[in-house]
């Protein structure tokens, strides 16, 4: 099986769904750690991986203050959008099984 | 610059040194984000996760010659009693028969040949081979193993006849430098898997 269609991470989820949160905006590394609660060493394996993908894009973002280097900001690509969309149906899929009628609880 | 700060630039550098070329990048993004941290401690953290991060990075693009340097290291302690029973059964000189130098011999010559595929695997075997051989640590490696191997020829010069046949070069090579062609061989199957990884990869 390959990497692209193993069912991903609870914790690559969270971060799908983090770049998700706010469509079409750039996001920072940190931005996205706050709102996953990951650590930078599970965070940008992740990002990595992930765009590699395709999932995710990526550019450098000039600095606010002067003197500081150029942050890293990522977003969703429309194939990102679907992939999180799969992952979430088949989460649910997975975790609402109905039981057939008569079966014992 | 508090010291706190100055030991979290330390830390991603460091990461950034240790970190294949292909993910340097990345290193670099969290390094930028480094200086937006506002607490000392948090950035100390963030730098921390970048170095575990570059560490697992180098260990997956190293972990075939790391297999193969701990594989020499352990067939060495399996495979060359016999040949060092055979180098005493035909009478080579006594230096060959020191087991300390034979072994040094030949985990120094395989790690070398491994080494020549990437410079910065010189630290890593320097740093691997006395862990994993456990022949007294670093210490007895250094101070006991490595001048053995001077000691013991000039030993041998000044005791024994000067030049060995044909015979005992070949049994020479055979015994010691086996483990070498080894590990050359597996250095060239790390090259040409990264190559195919690298190929296999998306260019997106």
């Amino acid at each position: 099986m390959s990497n692209a269609s193993r069912r991903p991470s609870a914790q690559t989820l969270a971060v799908l769904e983090a770049l998700a949160s706010t469509p079409g905006d750039w996001l920072y590394g940190l931005q996205v750690a706050a709102a996953t609660g990951l650590k930078s060493g599970s965070l940008y394996p992740i990002l990595a991986r992930l765009a590699e993908r395709g999932l995710l894009e990526s550019r450098w973002l000039e600095p606010e203050k002067p003197g500081r280097p150029a942050r890293h900001a990522y977003r969703l690509t429309g194939e990102g959008r679907a992939a999180l969309k799969v992952a979430l149906n088949a989460a649910r899929a997975s975790t609402f099984t109905p039981k057939p009628a008569g079966a014992p609880s | 610059m508090s010291p706190v700060r100055i030991l979290a630039e330390w830390t991603v550098g460091l990461a950034t040194a240790l970190t294949p070329a292909d993910r340097k990048s990345w290193v670099m993004a969290m390094r930028a984000e480094l200086h937006t941290i506002e607490s000392d401690g948090q950035a100390l953290a963030w730098a921390g996760g970048g170095l575990t991060a570059a560490m697992g990075w180098a260990l997956r693009a190293e972990a075939v010659f790391l297999a193969a340097l701990i594989g020499i290291c352990f067939g060495d302690a399996y495979l060359i009693p016999p040949a060092m029973a055979l180098t005493k059964a035909l009478g080579a000189g006594t230096w060959l028969q020191q087991a300390d130098t034979a072994n040094t011999l030949i985990l120094g010559s395989a790690a070398l040949t491994l080494s020549l595929c990437r410079p910065r695997r010189i630290l890593a075997t320097v740093l691997l081979m006395p862990a994993v051989i456990g022949r007294g640590g670093a210490t007895g490696f250094l101070a006991i193993v490595l001048p053995q191997i001077v000691a013991d020829p000039l030993a041998w010069r000044h005791n024994h006849p000067p030049v060995p046949n044909w015979e005992m070069a070949l049994l020479f090579i055979w015994s010691f430098w086996w483990p070498a062609l080894a590990g050359a061989a597996l250095a060239w199957l790390t090259l040409q898997l990264r190559r195919r990884w690298a190929q296999n990869r998306s260019p997106r």
